[in-house]
């Protein structure tokens, strides 16, 4: 079998940050083949690269056996290449088949629409099951139909190759089934498909092949059962505990309820990202919610601190907040270090660390900071620094010290592992188990499973929005089904 | 839209224009038949300026430079003695070319940074209206000019300005309706899926600056073949802003919109005359008003109640959505 | 140094601190919400108007008092245009935003010429035509009042952002707005107040500008203009640009005007401006970022 796609060496740099390092890629001809790896490995980057929105910093990518490197994506499009988009990107101001139209209509200088365009439009209308809808606003699709939607846009290209990024993004059960079936039938028609997936069931049941990327190199490649065996692919996923054992937590005994969550959903239009959690966190305790991309984890934390519309009950300390603006949190008692730090890169250290005492009196502000650079003696070394040129793992400690300026009951972490290299996610976490243990309860979000089990007291699993598991987190670290929840394997 | 809506629509508007050029002399003073003519060819610049900035989206301050210029080279050529028709081909053509190289590097810029190149444009070119002053006269701008040999001659205008406006209306609702049109529509809603889709994006954006560069050089020559003298101030590019105000109020998109923020800028202002400054106080706070909540601005007003009537009078099930962005 | 040439340079950096001060405004806004205020010339020329045409001539205001009372005004004034401006159209597109501004420009030169006709009002400002002798050049004597003015506004401000707990704050709302609400600030309350410092500011520099033009409904265009230059020169979103590009910009005009020609200084100022907008959008200082979210 001819290979449609190939890669080679394929790299991608933004500034100091290597999104794709060396990527090999073969994709053959009329088969399904899946790019899976865990949130920031590059996924998207590879798309963006192949579907030549951007140029590699380095190497090959070919397509139909011709060199597809500096072509625009028009042309591109032009020699089959079909993509469709993460976010639906879809035209707000046309109808479902006006938007089929402009695809089939992408050249030349008709004066009308042609009955023959129309036709065929309506066709693919029919086969991607869109076709009552022909006369829709785009704007007032559900979730469901946009995805399919950005499956007939890409369709009536007439392609040979296929991009699809997370075509399943949102989707409940049943259009997740209908989506399958369609991608099937697309590769019935000889057509061959390039995929990236979240849902781990979806690219289990669809996959010929699969790719694992993991910080912008290629980790592994093979079949489905080959990748699910995989040690390293589990190890990417659930992260490692490191070598250097952190502190396991202090005895917690205290059961009250300091942040009792009950029934939280946030809806995205008409997506639904987390459906009805109930979570709690006693005064003193590290609690950890893990769970695979797109499970719901940060969204659930931003709904807590009031960046997301939610409903349901959040209860804290007696008040509800659910009910508070964003900017009343800190006062309340609960703080965030937002995902990716957040940091005010033009403002020094030490500023940063003022705005995160915003309102209090300057003498309780002197000494909070003092507590704080005791906590964090890297910090006084870098003091008159701008934010924006420290290290990542100095970042990190920097948002925390920013966070705890408030002297919060509960700090909040959105993913403090992410970008951060191995030794420096151990340092971080050892000062977790340090904060926590002078008393601040902490409510951490995050993707290295392992790690986080480790300096937790409890924790709960999300899959799609909903807790799938919960407990104590020495049993859930030995508890096979939190493996499976993040590797897609049915319980 | 269908052939058939098209059809009747490009009827309404000849019959539109038929219908004013026979009634209005008989039914109106002389003086504001001066006003029609001139609100006449402001919507000429409207419905170019539409097309760039309502359909494609791109925020193009250049109309009063590409008036200027069609204008100026007219003039110019006939003080050489062309005939008119050869100077305004060769005034068009020229201006046409001048917004295609406006568009190549307007290629790299978007929102406020193509917004302050082009006003920088429209400044240079008034600018040089000025000083250029052997070829444009200078402050004094140009007289004589010859063109349909109808200069002042507002009534005998009134027939050819509506002809012009008419057909540039209805070369851009036939354009809306096109392959062509669906384009621009896609490439304004999400121009990295429209490439995606195999459209080609610069193309397009050049071709949406010399539309709107080719309709205002329309207007400029109708313009020096209404008054017969031009003068530099009419092209100064502070008036750009006032294009934006007539496109924004109308509707920005709509074909009916431009036509109808030309004629409440220009026309309505004329018999409200007693109103002066304090009109457009208004007018400026309607642009704002119009922004922030209608964006459909009077048309979309217009065509709303429009919709409600049709639906009193033949109620029928609300199944299809009007898509925005057709007239 | 010849006499003319200082006469010329000082001149130029006088009118360049008024651009500055203008081109702060926009670098402000820009900062804070992402919009450039189109509005900024007119608001300036609201100022002038206001402190001239109501406070010197209909109310006979001490010199001075004039100025208070007019920043007093440009204050409220601030407020209503963050309120019934700017929110209305904050989470809309960047067009939306410029049409709003454009909108506002029209009611401000409109209402100007209602309010006080046509013709453009004198002002003989706190030092009326006296001139005073600089490295043995005569020059007016509000050329180096505007730039002492400038010197000290800048190190009020630059104290204000270092020193203070509210200037912090406003640094934390322009780079990261979430980020600052997660810390306690209400930035809606913070925006509105960084309209009303760049329309104190803009006052300031309506009411230094008076004596040197007439205050016409006219004048605010033409400073908006330089002020966009002096803005793209040093790079949009810089404090620091924004000045110095000023500065420079009005330097330069006043040395073109004079050695080159009159003439042609603004086609070539402005086809420098394009230029750079093509080339280098991002200016001296600005980092290379074609537009925000």
């Amino acid at each position: 079998m001819t290979d449609i796609l190939r890669t080679q060496g394929l790299t991608r740099a933004f500034g100091g940050l290597v999104a794709l390092r060396d990527v090999d890629l073969a994709v053959s001809e009329g088969t399904i083949h899946a790019v899976i790896g865990p949130n920031g490995s590059g996924k998207t980057t590879l798309f963006n690269v192949i579907s030549g929105i951007y140029p590699p910093t380095a190497g090959k990518v070919e397509f139909l056996g011709r060199d597809a490197v500096g072509r625009r994506p028009e042309a591109l499009a032009d020699m089959g290449l079909g993509r469709t988009f993460q976010s639906s990107r879809l035209f707000m101001s046309m109808s479902v088949l006006e938007t089929v139209l402009v695809v089939l209509h992408r050249r030349g200088f008709a004066l009308t629409i042609s009955a023959a365009a129309r036709r065929r439009a309506l066709e693919i209308l029919d086969f991607v099951g869109l076709r009552d809808l022909a006369d829709t606003a785009c704007a007032s699709l559900p979730q469901g139909q946009r995805r399919l939607l950005e499956i007939a846009k890409v369709l009536a290209l007439d392609p040979k190759l296929v991009l699809l990024d997370e075509p399943h993004g949102g989707l409940n059960h049943a259009e997740t089934a209908r989506l399958i079936d369609t991608i099937r039938d697309m590769r019935r028609q000889g057509l061959t498909i390039l995929l990236i997936e979240h849902e781990m069931d979806v690219v289990m049941q669809l996959a010929d092949e699969i790719t694992v990327l993991n910080f912008g190199e290629r980790l592994a490649h093979g079949t489905p059962a080959e990748i699910q065996g995989n040690e390293a692919v589990v190890e990417a996923y659930l992260g490692s505990a490191g070598e250097t054992a952190v502190a396991p937590p202090h005895a917690q005994t205290d059961t009250s309820r300091l942040l009792d969550v009950r029934g939280l959903s946030v809806r995205f239009g008409d997506i639904e990202a987390v459906r009805g959690i109930d979570l709690h966190v006693a005064p003193g305790e590290i609690v950890s919610v893990l769970g695979n991309n797109g499970a719901g984890k940060s969204t659930t934390l931003k709904a807590i601190s009031r960046l997301l519309p939610a409903s349901g009950e959040v209860m804290f300390n007696g008040a509800d907040l659910l009910h508070q603006r964003t900017e009343k949190l800190v006062g309340l008692g609960v703080a965030l270090v937002p995902e990716r730090r957040r940091l005010f890169g033009g403002m020094s250290v030490l500023d940063n660390l003022r705005v995160g005492a915003y309102g209090r009196p300057p003498a309780e502000v002197q000494e909070v900071m003092a507590e704080v650079l005791d906590l964090f003696p890297s910090l006084k070394r870098l003091a008159g620094l701008l934010a924006a040129s420290l290290s990542g793992g100095e970042q990190q400690m920097l948002a925390i010290g920013r966070a705890l300026m408030s002297r919060p009951r509960l700090l909040m972490l959105d993913e403090p592992s992410l970008g951060l290299a191995p030794m420096l996610v151990d340092q971080v976490f050892a000062k977790l188990a340090d904060i926590n243990a002078r008393g601040t309860a902490v409510l951490l979000v995050e993707q290295n499973a392992r790690m986080a089990l480790a300096v937790s007291h409890r924790a709960y699993v999300l899959a799609s929005g909903r807790v799938v598991a919960e407990g104590d987190a020495k049993t859930l670290a030995a508890d096979e089904s939190v493996k499976n929840a993040y590797l897609g394997i049915a319980a | 839209m269908d052939s058939e809506r098209l059809g009747w629509k490009l009827a309404a508007i000849a019959g539109l224009a038929v219908v004013m050029a026979l009634g209005l002399p008989r039914l109106i003073d002389p003086y504001y038949v001066h006003v029609v003519d001139v609100t006449l060819i402001n919507v000429v610049i409207a419905i170019g300026l539409n097309l760039v900035l309502g359909f494609g989206g791109q925020i193009s301050f250049a109309q009063s430079a590409f008036f200027g210029i069609g204008a100026y080279t007219f003039g110019a050529l006939q003080a050489h003695g062309w005939p008119a028709i050869a100077a305004a081909s060769v005034a068009v053509v020229l201006t046409a070319c001048i917004g295609a190289l406006l568009g190549w590097p307007a290629l790299r810029l978007r929102g406020h940074y193509l917004a302050l190149a082009t006003i920088a444009f429209s400044l240079i070119m008034g600018e040089l209206m000025v000083d250029l002053d052997m070829i444009t006269g200078g402050a004094n701008g140009m007289m004589n000019i010859q063109g349909l040999g109808l200069a002042r001659d507002d009534i005998a205008m009134l027939p050819i300005l509506l002809a012009v406006a008419a057909v540039g209306i209805g070369a851009s609702v036939v354009f809306a309706s096109s392959p062509a049109g669906l384009r621009v529509r896609a490439f304004r809603d999400n121009a990295i899926a429209a490439q995606a889709a195999g459209v080609n994006i610069r193309a397009l954006k050049i071709g949406l600056f010399v539309a709107s560069a080719v309709y205002a050089s329309v207007a400029g020559v109708c313009y020096c073949c209404l008054l017969g003298y031009i003068s530099p101030d009419v092209f100064a590019w502070q008036t750009t802003f006032a294009y934006f105000a007539m496109v924004v109020v109308g509707g920005l998109g709509s074909n009916l919109g431009a036509p109808l923020g030309a004629m409440l800028y220009t026309l309505v202002p004329e018999w409200l005359r007693f109103l002066q400054e304090a009109y457009f106080v208004i007018f400026g706070t309607v642009v704002i008003i119009v922004i922030a909540v209608m964006p459909g601005g009077m048309a979309g007003l217009v065509t709303g109640l429009f919709d409600r009537l049709c639906r009193a009078l033949r109620p029928r099930p609300v199944a299809k959505a009007t898509p925005e962005g057709t007239p | 140094m010849s006499a003319t040439l200082i006469q010329l340079v000082l001149a130029g950096l006088a009118m360049g601190a008024v651009y500055a001060l203008v081109a702060l405004g926009y670098t402000l806004i820009w900062n804070a919400v992402g919009i450039v205020n189109f509005a900024q010339g007119d608001v300036v020329m609201l100022g002038a108007y206001f402190a001239v045409g109501w406070c010197v001539d209909t109310w006979h205001l001490p010199i001075g008092i004039d100025l208070l009372v007019m920043l007093a005004f440009m204050a409220v004034f601030g407020w209503a245009f963050a309120t019934f401006v700017y929110r209305p159209v904050r989470n809309a597109s960047q067009l939306s935003a410029i049409v709003a501004t454009l909108g506002l420009g029209m009611v401000l030169e409109n209402t100007v010429v209602l309010i006080w006709g046509p013709q453009s009002l004198g002002f003989a400002g706190p030092l009326g035509n006296a001139t005073v002798a600089v490295f043995g050049a005569r020059i007016y004597a509000q050329y180096p009042l505007i730039l002492v003015v400038l010197l000290l506004l800048m190190c009020a401000q630059e104290g204000m952002f270092r020193f203070t707990s509210i200037g912090r704050a406003m640094r934390a709302t322009a780079q990261d707005a979430e980020a600052a609400r997660l810390m306690g600030i209400k930035t809606q309350n913070i925006t509105t107040l960084i309209f009303i410092y760049a329309s104190v500011l803009a006052g300031i520099a309506g009411w230094l500008l008076a004596p040197v033009f007439y205050v016409s409904a006219d004048m605010g265009v033409r400073v908006s203009l330089e002020a966009f230059a002096a803005c793209i020169l040093g790079g949009f979103g810089s404090i620091p640009g924004a000045l110095i590009g000023g500065l420079l910009l009005g330097v330069i005009e006043s040395l073109g005007g004079f050695y080159i020609s009159s003439e042609y200084i603004d086609v070539i100022a402005f086809g420098v401006l394009f230029v750079t907008l093509v080339v280098r959008p991002e200016g001296i200082f600005g980092e290379p970022q074609m537009e925000r979210p």
